[in-house]
């Protein structure tokens, strides 16, 4: 069994027992699930892909003027 | 302006001038229109020269960043009087990221992720388009948060097989694109997208039969004109294939 089946099967089993409060669970753990993720998207990225991508920008740029 | 006594390639290139300047605004579309007239017939004149075609091709590609600018402006427009209708959110993001602006598709849909954190569409959403801005990392994890909420989502399960195999791992993108085509066989998403790895893969004839599925379902469904395209890949497989042949047939004798 994966991680993935073990989740499924959990969620099942939940919304099982929960009976009509199961709206207002999910939506509680929806929020956590979703604010974890955010936080981890908005840390910043490494140094190495943020001086690769200011390298980018500034060849975008540089290209543009060369063409126009 | 025009200017008195200029060649045609000035014209061209003071037209060009003017359409950059003004895009959609009143006097770029004309610019537009005259400067693509006096390209054609500059580069008719002198097919060899290759600033003709860059700046024929610039003059082009401004178009087309400025028409898809309008497209961005239907798709918010059809999100806004249909909140509900998730295909004007998957073309936007598209749209954004051909305009090299995937970074405001992943704001928006952070933040409406944020607001409405129990609709699996936004985890769709935002997942499409860190994948549209080549962010693999950050659409895993995306697609991984989603499917704590709804382990066997269908779209999540696409975008999965689409991060599989933008990472190299096209075997496992291809066993997630079969349990797609079982889950909904009038899906045609995952047969393209099958198609177009095992033809990378040099698994040619395996691509040419994802071609034939397209085709005949197309032909069923009374929709033989969307068929040209895929008729034209699997033509160019197929001379793949033969050519292959013919090596193989004269190595042998």
């Amino acid at each position: 069994m994966t991680g993935e089946d073990l989740t499924d099967r959990m969620w099942l089993e939940l919304s099982a027992l929960a009976g009509d409060r199961w709206p207002a669970i999910r939506r509680a753990v929806a929020a956590r699930i979703a604010a974890d993720l955010l936080a981890e998207l908005d840390r910043p990225p490494p140094p190495a892909s943020r001086l690769h991508r200011e390298r980018q920008l500034r060849a975008d740029q540089f290209c543009h003027r060369e063409v126009a | 302006m025009s200017g008195q006594g200029e060649t045609l390639h000035q014209k061209a290139s003071r037209l060009m001038n003017e359409y950059e300047a003004l895009g959609p605004r009143p006097g770029g579309e004309s610019a537009y229109t005259e400067a693509m007239l006096a390209y054609q017939q500059l580069i008719a004149a002198h097919p060899e020269d290759a600033r003709l075609h860059l700046e024929y091709g610039y003059l082009q590609e401004c178009h087309g960043r400025i028409s898809i600018r309008a497209a961005v402006g239907c798709y918010e427009r059809a999100i806004e009087l249909d909140p509900g209708w998730d295909k004007p959110h998957y073309q936007l993001i598209l749209a954004l990221s051909a305009l090299v602006d995937s970074q405001r598709a992943i704001d928006l849909y952070k933040r409406r992720l944020a607001a409405s954190p129990d609709q699996i569409r936004e985890y769709r959403f935002l997942a499409n388009a860190y994948l549209r801005n080549g962010a693999l990392e950050e659409a895993g994890k995306v697609i991984a948060a989603g499917r704590k909420l709804e382990p066997d989502d269908d779209m999540l399960l696409a975008a999965e097989a689409e991060l599989l195999d933008a990472s190299g791992r096209r075997e496992e993108a291809l066993s997630a694109w079969r349990a797609l085509k079982q889950r909904d066989p009038d899906d045609l998403s995952p047969y393209f997208m099958s198609a177009f790895t095992l033809e990378a893969l040099g698994r040619c004839r395996e691509a040419a039969a994802e071609w034939r599925y397209i085709i005949s379902w197309l032909e069923a469904h009374n929709d033989t004109v969307h068929t040209t395209w895929p008729k034209e890949m699997l033509e160019g497989i197929e001379a793949k294939l033969a050519a292959a042949d013919a090596n193989v047939s004269s190595d042998n004798s």
